[in-house]
């Protein structure tokens, strides 16, 4: 074969590269980069030899190559996660131009690339990136469409007007079917790759792991009130209480562990919450975290479905949160728990500290304990203290084995993290319940859309402690070093060298660009809340409010009328079109003609004459010949001749044609 | 009338063996009141197709070999001093004749050919300011080589498309060749043909293949294929009006040799090869697959 044979139309060809490259580009971040380099490879290859300057392969190289790249695939992932099975679909749609001949191959190559196409939307579900795969759902119809229609002259044909009339006749079905069609979950949940999961405060706290949050920009949840924000120094958004301390880290003692399922014995009085002060409800958007701990401000009194209570008056749900999830919850800003008594289970887990660590500390707490009448002018002693000359820095100094003794004593700097966990050992020494809760601090407030953002630079750490009359009590010392760190966010509490760390250090340069972003953000979130998120419950809204019940038989029953009427509207043109301009009698006649003997195993050839046609079936089938021949000429004397032939003679001889009377 | 021309068909394939269906077209052709091009090798028959062909139908007959050294005066004709009446008389050229074969027209100059075509759309010539009519009926069968053959300066499309008709001859089936070997010298059978027509009989032919009904469908089939050549991209020209004009003619003259008074798409069909390679295809008439696949691309139905 010629390479003239080989090669497609140029402009098909042109448009399926262009295509591919849009698709492929979002996707090169995730694919292994050699990948990416055998897609330039192969593309250009493919330009190259179908303009006639690069030898085609033959059938023993193209086996060669996908098994090689099958190889590559195998040594590249060693598991079958999403990313293997992107990387092998991807490697399919590129490979497949080694061997593209026929238009049907692009029709193939067309119907896998909306697929891959998908799969650009399990990295991203924002709102540019669904734009940007409708984008390229676009252009892969376009490719179809010139695919299909062949090589056309320019400016005969324009595809692009073509796709996109098609489509904005597409788009009232599918938003119709967005709206209508009954919601289904996800049937399976794809695992996130471990990489990207490491987002969110984590269920330990070792020295720096805040710090290191607190250099990522990402967002980690957002939050819509209804009614006023609540200020800065009420956010506190909880997700663990931390009450195992082993000399370095903070972890979850068994009892709180929201992973471990340990928590299902509950002593009744516990779970009481007496609730005062101003109520908030709020929707909670939370960024998938691999984690299945959820955030709330305070003690949440009511929440959403699927979602439990733990000890610690922190909200966890049963699997982790492996894409966006929105829940809502209402909480007060004063809230009272387990004032009446301490459990002796949970006493003597809030004031275990590791027997030989932090000497000093302990000889300190004793005897300011016996100093103090109570323990509130114990804690306010504490915080005092460190008010007096400790800093608050994101670039701590080191600290050894007995980090508390050498923080109080020696270093005297530090952060949220430093802080907490030195304060709650102190009143642990001291023999007063305390522990450890980290989540976020503060957020952002969207001006566009009014909603608040918290970010991983957020993350934060506190304490509480357990008074008697008071149950337990929040107390951050970090907000008596550094007060505007609580009222007005991190960013304001670190000198500039400090600041740099932060994650967001790049756009608070440019007031233009955070601008930018706060726009787009809102977009994003508008997005997810009410097209990604559309889920049975906001359904179940919508049709109420549309149709005034959400019955499923209604729901059914209006889902079938939609359908129908659409039905209807698509097909009434085409029909009303055919009726204004009725072909006459003789030609539909011959048409049917045709058809019957179509069936009977001998169709008429494209362009073929009546007469050539009759006769070419006379010689096959001789029985049908004499019934043709008085057909055939009847119809030339209607058509070719102007003249008026008996209809009903035409019925007859086609209803003889059809019940096979000449047998 | 029809006898005589299904006669005439019957009375040129005893001569030219085995080709009934080029034949049938060439008379068509002639029917159609247009000039008929034949490209083919040397010694394919088109010399005998154009003498037998003159012989019967009663056409007066000349022939004019091209040469490159060959002037426009040598086919118009010539006026030159006659001493003894002191005045120029004037000496006509080949071209004053019914049938006139003019046999590799690609060997000569331009100038030459140009003289040819021109005199072949206007029917008649002018020379020294005085315009001369041509005879009636007028016929050209001009014949080329294929042009891939050295020393030849090959037909623009603009003249192409004064010829109605392009066909070629080819070589003879097996059965066609085993006859000719067996029968006598071509020349001589040629002079034994009988004359069944006469110019006036032509004419009359002529004016019965005018009143030809084409009704609206078969119309509307003509122009959905005349449409297609326009715009498809496989044709390097679509077909002019003129050419289209034409392929109905042509189909009308087919109609009339099928003994039929109504055209009918066949009749189109049978006709579109010859009347439309040569015209959309400038550069590769030898090419039958594009008509082919013209032809299937529309139905005879709307």
């Amino acid at each position: 074969m010629s390479a003239r044979h080989l090669s497609l139309p140029v402009p098909t060809l042109g448009w399926l590269l262009i295509t591919q490259a849009l698709i492929l580009l979002p996707l090169t971040v995730q694919l292994p980069i050699w990948l990416t380099g055998l897609a330039l490879v192969v593309m250009v290859w493919r330009l190259q030899s179908s303009r006639g300057r690069w030898p085609h392969f033959g059938r023993w190289y193209k086996v060669l190559v996908a098994l090689a790249v099958m190889a590559g695939l195998a040594a590249t992932f060693r598991n079958l996660a999403m990313n293997a099975m992107v990387s092998l679909l991807v490697a399919g749609f590129v490979l497949k131009l080694l061997e593209l001949h026929k238009p049907g191959d692009v029709r193939a190559l067309s119907y896998l690339g909306y697929f891959v196409i998908g799969t650009q939307l399990l990295y991203t579900s924002g709102f540019v990136g669904s734009v940007y795969a409708l984008l390229c759902v676009l252009v892969m119809t376009v490719t179809l469409m010139v695919n299909h229609v062949g090589a056309v002259p320019a400016g005969q044909f324009k595809p692009i007007r073509k796709v996109f009339m098609m489509s904005a006749q597409a788009l009232p079905i599918m938003l119709a079917l967005f709206f209508l069609v009954p919601r289904i979950g996800s049937l399976w949940t794809v695992p996130l790759n471990s990489a990207t999961g490491t987002t969110g405060v984590s269920s330990s706290m070792s020295p720096g792991d805040i710090a290191s949050l607190m250099q990522s920009d990402e967002v980690a949840l957002r939050a819509t009130f209804e009614g006023d924000i609540p200020e800065s120094r009420q956010l506190y958004w909880r997700a663990l209480v931390l009450d195992h301390f082993d000399g370095r880290t903070w972890s979850q003692s068994s009892i709180q562990d929201v992973k471990a399922r340990s928590y299902t014995r509950w002593r009744e009085s516990d779970r009481e919450l007496q609730v005062s002060g101003k109520r908030y409800d709020y929707e909670v958007m939370l960024e998938p975290t691999d984690e299945n701990w959820l955030y709330t401000l305070a003690a949440p009194a009511s929440y959403s479905e699927g979602i439990w209570l733990s000890r610690g008056m922190t909200l966890y749900q049963r699997d982790a949160v492996s894409q966006r999830q929105q829940y809502s919850v209402t909480t007060h800003v004063n809230y009272t728990n387990q004032a009446e008594g301490l459990s002796e289970l949970l006493r003597r887990v809030s004031l275990r500290i590791p027997r030989d660590s932090n000497p000093a500390t302990r000889t300190l707490a004793e005897q300011w304990r016996r100093q103090a009448p109570n323990d509130q002018v114990l804690i306010q002693r504490f915080l005092d203290h460190i008010q007096a000359d400790f800093s608050y820095t994101l670039q701590p100094p080191t600290l050894g084995e007995h980090s508390v003794d050498e923080f109080l004593t020696q270093t005297k700097a530090g952060f949220c993290e430093h802080f907490s966990s030195s304060f709650v050992f102190f009143m642990r020494a001291a023999g007063i319940p305390a522990r450890v809760v980290v989540g976020y601090q503060g957020g952002r407030i969207n001006p566009v859309e009014g909603y608040l953002t918290v970010r991983q630079l957020d993350a934060h750490a506190w304490a509480e402690v357990w008074l008697e009359g008071q149950g337990w009590v929040r107390v951050d010392p970090t907000s008596a070093v550094s007060p505007e760190r609580i009222d007005r966010g991190v960013q304001y509490s670190l000198d500039s060298a400090d600041s740099e760390l932060l994650g967001d250090a790049w756009s608070r340069r440019f007031f233009m660009l955070s601008n930018l972003q706060l726009r787009l953000d809102a977009f994003n979130y508008r997005w997810h809340r009410w097209v990604m998120n559309y889920d049975k419950a906001k359904q179940k809204a919508f049709m109420q409010k549309l149709f005034g019940s959400s019955a499923p038989w209604l729901m059914v029953l209006y889902v079938m009328a939609a359908a129908g009427i659409m039905v209807v509207l698509i097909l009434l043109p085409n029909f009303v079109g055919k009726r204004a301009q009725r072909r006459p009698f003789v030609e539909r006649w011959y048409e049917k003609l045709c058809r019957q003997l179509a069936v009977q195993g001998y169709p008429r050839r494209s362009g073929e004459g009546a007469r050539d046609y009759a006769q070419r079936v006379g010689q096959e089938a001789p029985e049908l010949a004499q019934l043709l021949a008085e057909s055939t000429a009847l119809f030339e004397q209607a058509v070719y001749q102007n003249e008026q032939v008996s209809h009903s003679r035409l019925r007859l001889l086609l209803h003889l044609i059809k019940s096979k009377k000449y047998r | 009338m029809r006898d005589n021309v299904s006669q005439v068909v019957a009375e040129v394939g005893k001569v030219l063996l085995g080709k009934e269906r080029e034949v049938q077209l060439a008379l068509t052709c002639l029917l159609a009141n247009g000039h008929l091009l034949i490209e083919d090798l040397p010694g394919m028959g088109k010399t005998t197709l154009a003498h037998a062909l003159a012989k019967v139908v009663g056409l007066n007959y000349q022939r004019v070999q091209f040469t490159s050294d060959m002037l426009p005066a040598d086919i118009l004709g010539v006026s030159i001093f006659d001493q003894a009446a002191s005045e120029f008389s004037f000496h006509p050229g080949p071209i004053f004749s019914q049938l006139l074969l003019a046999d590799e027209i690609n060997r000569t100059t331009p100038k030459t050919q140009s003289a040819l075509l021109e005199a072949m759309e206007e029917r008649q010539v002018t020379i020294d300011g005085d315009t001369r009519p041509l005879p009636q009926p007028f016929f050209v069968i001009a014949t080329q080589n294929p042009q891939s053959q050295m020393g030849t300066f090959p037909l623009p499309e603009s003249q192409l498309d004064r010829f109605l008709m392009c066909i070629s001859l080819g070589y003879p089936d097996p059965e066609a060749e085993m006859a000719l070997f067996k029968g006598g010298d071509s020349r001589r059978l040629i002079d034994q043909l009988p004359t069944l027509m006469t110019p006036a009989t032509l004419l009359s032919i002529r004016q019965d293949i005018e009143k030809i009904s084409a009704s609206d469908s078969v119309l509307s089939y003509l122009q959905r294929l005349v449409h297609l050549t326009r715009h498809d991209s496989q044709y390097t020209h679509g077909l002019s009006p003129r050419g289209a004009l034409g392929l109905l003619h042509c189909a009308k003259a087919w109609a009339y040799m099928q003994n039929r008074d109504y055209l009918i798409p066949e009749d189109i069909q049978a006709v579109v090869p010859s009347v439309v390679t040569h015209r959309v295809m400038a550069d590769s008439f030898s090419e039958q697959a594009p008509m082919e696949k013209l032809l299937q691309s529309v139905d005879i139905l709307p």
